[in-house]
């Protein structure tokens, strides 16, 4: 059981390292606030291919990723004044990311499914991403065939639990910070990630037997 | 001491594990009953592969060059829209407006034609809206409130007074209603020059109590019936029924309507009789306790009156 002493230690350290960054990204903040050109192009640099590579994974579009990165760059700029630091500047830009891809996933989808580019055309195109990855080898079960059934699956999960699980496993967000892009509480977080595993595990057996 | 933990807690807390959620003391519980629970350890082996698959086929950029130089292409862009953006906001189109002078006139020129045109087709409207007393609509709406004071009610001859409230009751209507009562004592009638007179007015009674219209009918001075009355006596009378009020008339539910009336106004002055001798013997009254006949003045005494009744109009 967690004892209020060693539970607190372990908040206090990440809040430490959350302020030390709170604090660079507050004079930023402050200068694209002021109009500074610079510091815009700064914030978006830094935050550009996070924005895109969720845009992408949600979507499952190139060019529409594209597109709706520079729309959530926009709005990130058009509300910047209205942040008041409740959170880290990424954790706020992962927020708006998802809420316009699910406004523009639900019309995308039905009408443009055929174009999106799946995972085997991806995997033709590109070659073994796994070669260019560092995989344990102990995870080399996660094969390609694997991987594409997992990502099929992955597909048609609720636009909730499949963000849910991207933001978890591939941009790395803690629990408290995918509440927050969500916009729900940490305990919706954990069973949205439950019943996504449990969906994507009952294929992975379907896989196996 | 590590505590021990069952399959049931375990599967609970086996997404957090992996996700490395638990606190210290959760993590080696669960850790210690992976252990020796093989099942619990499948488990957590197929979660763990379950993401190495997401990210191994996840379509992450900077995959190839061409990719990278489409995401920093993003940077670009949106200066870009920005620029654009605050090009055509408004305060830069507004200043944009007082750029040129010459646009200025004609514009406000358009602004006060739309103005007045606007004005003009607000107030044909309005005055086309208003209802117009001799049209059909405000006739319907009329004869559609009966006992309005625009339709007061005409009680019939049958009006007699209720012995029970002391009010005038016309029992020909549906339940009867009451006639109107009025609330002064005459006061209002003292103006008048101090003579006998009669006077019988037709006058509608307002659900308010008030005299709204009213016609004289008949004028009667000392006994004789007047050729014309002085102006000065119609001002009078005028100011008189103006000030005179009345509990409306009103049905049995108590609804107070407007009704027509013949009021009879009856002022008449009264004298005492002439004092009679009292012959009283002087062993029962003695002549100091009663007054002589002669020493009692005759005192006229004058009292404002009036008469009320109702008849058909």
């Amino acid at each position: 059981m967690q004892t209020p002493i060693s539970g607190g230690l372990v908040k206090n350290a990440g809040a430490v390292a959350w302020s030390e960054v709170d604090t660079q990204e507050a004079a930023l903040i402050a200068r694209c606030n002021t109009g500074d050109e610079v510091a815009c192009a700064d914030l978006v640099s830094i935050h550009q291919r996070m924005v895109y590579s969720l845009a992408l994974h949600l979507l499952g579009d190139r060019d529409e990723a594209l597109d709706l990165s520079q729309e959530v760059f926009l709005r990130v700029f058009r509300t910047l004044s209205s942040f008041r630091g409740q959170s880290a500047l990424r954790t706020w830009i992962y927020r708006i990311v998802i809420n316009q891809a699910r406004n523009r996933q639900r019309w995308w989808r039905r009408r443009h499914r055929s174009s999106q580019v799946s995972l085997d055309d991806h995997l033709q195109q590109f070659g073994d991403v796994e070669s260019k990855r560092d995989v344990l080898p102990d995870r080399q079960l996660a094969s390609k065939e694997t991987s594409a059934r997992i990502w099929q699956a992955l597909d048609r999960l609720p636009f909730d639990q499949r963000t849910a699980l991207i933001l978890r496993e591939i941009d790395g967000l803690r629990y408290d910070e995918i509440a927050f892009s969500l916009g729900v509480a940490v305990g919706t977080v954990k069973s949205r990630l439950t019943r996504a595993r449990q969906t994507l595990r009952a294929e992975l057996l379907g896989l196996r037997t | 001491m590590i505590p021990y933990v069952g399959c049931e807690y375990a599967r609970v807390h086996l997404d957090a594990f992996v996700d490395g959620e638990l606190s210290v003391d959760e993590q080696v519980a669960v850790e210690s009953h992976l252990r020796w629970c093989r099942t619990c350890a499948a488990r957590v082996e197929d979660v763990q592969l379950i993401g190495d698959s997401i990210r191994l086929g996840s379509l992450a950029p900077g995959v190839d060059d061409d990719e990278a130089q489409t995401v920093s292409h993003i940077e670009a862009s949106v200066l870009i829209r920005v620029r654009a953006e605050e090009a055509l906001s408004f305060a830069t189109r507004f200043r944009e407006m007082f750029t040129d002078m010459r646009l200025l006139w004609p514009a406000l020129g358009a602004t006060s034609a739309v103005t007045i045109g606007l004005a003009l087709a607000l107030s044909v409207l309005h005055s086309t809206t208003l209802e117009r007393p001799e049209s059909l609509a405000t006739m319907i709406d009329t004869l559609s409130d009966p006992g309005g004071d625009r339709n007061p009610l005409m009680p019939g001859n049958s009006a007699r007074v209720d012995q029970l409230t002391g009010i005038y009751v016309d029992s020909d209507r549906a339940g009867g209603i009451s006639m109107p009562r009025a609330l002064d004592d005459g006061t209002v009638f003292e103006a008048i020059p101090e003579q006998d007179a009669t006077f019988a007015v037709a006058a509608v009674v307002s659900r308010e109590g008030r005299i709204a219209n009213y016609e004289l009918l008949k004028h009667e001075r000392s006994g004789r019936e007047a050729r014309g009355l002085h102006a000065n006596d119609v001002e009078m009378l005028d100011a008189a029924l103006r000030q005179s009020r009345f509990a409306p008339a009103q049905t049995p539910v108590g609804r107070a309507v407007a009704v027509n009336m013949v009021w009879l106004i009856v002022m008449t002055t009264v004298q005492t009789p002439e004092p009679r001798a009292i012959h009283v013997p002087p062993s029962v009254a003695p002549a100091n306790r009663i007054p002589p006949a002669e020493s009692i003045e005759e005192v006229p005494l004058k009292r404002s009156d009036r008469l009320e009744a109702s008849t058909t109009a």
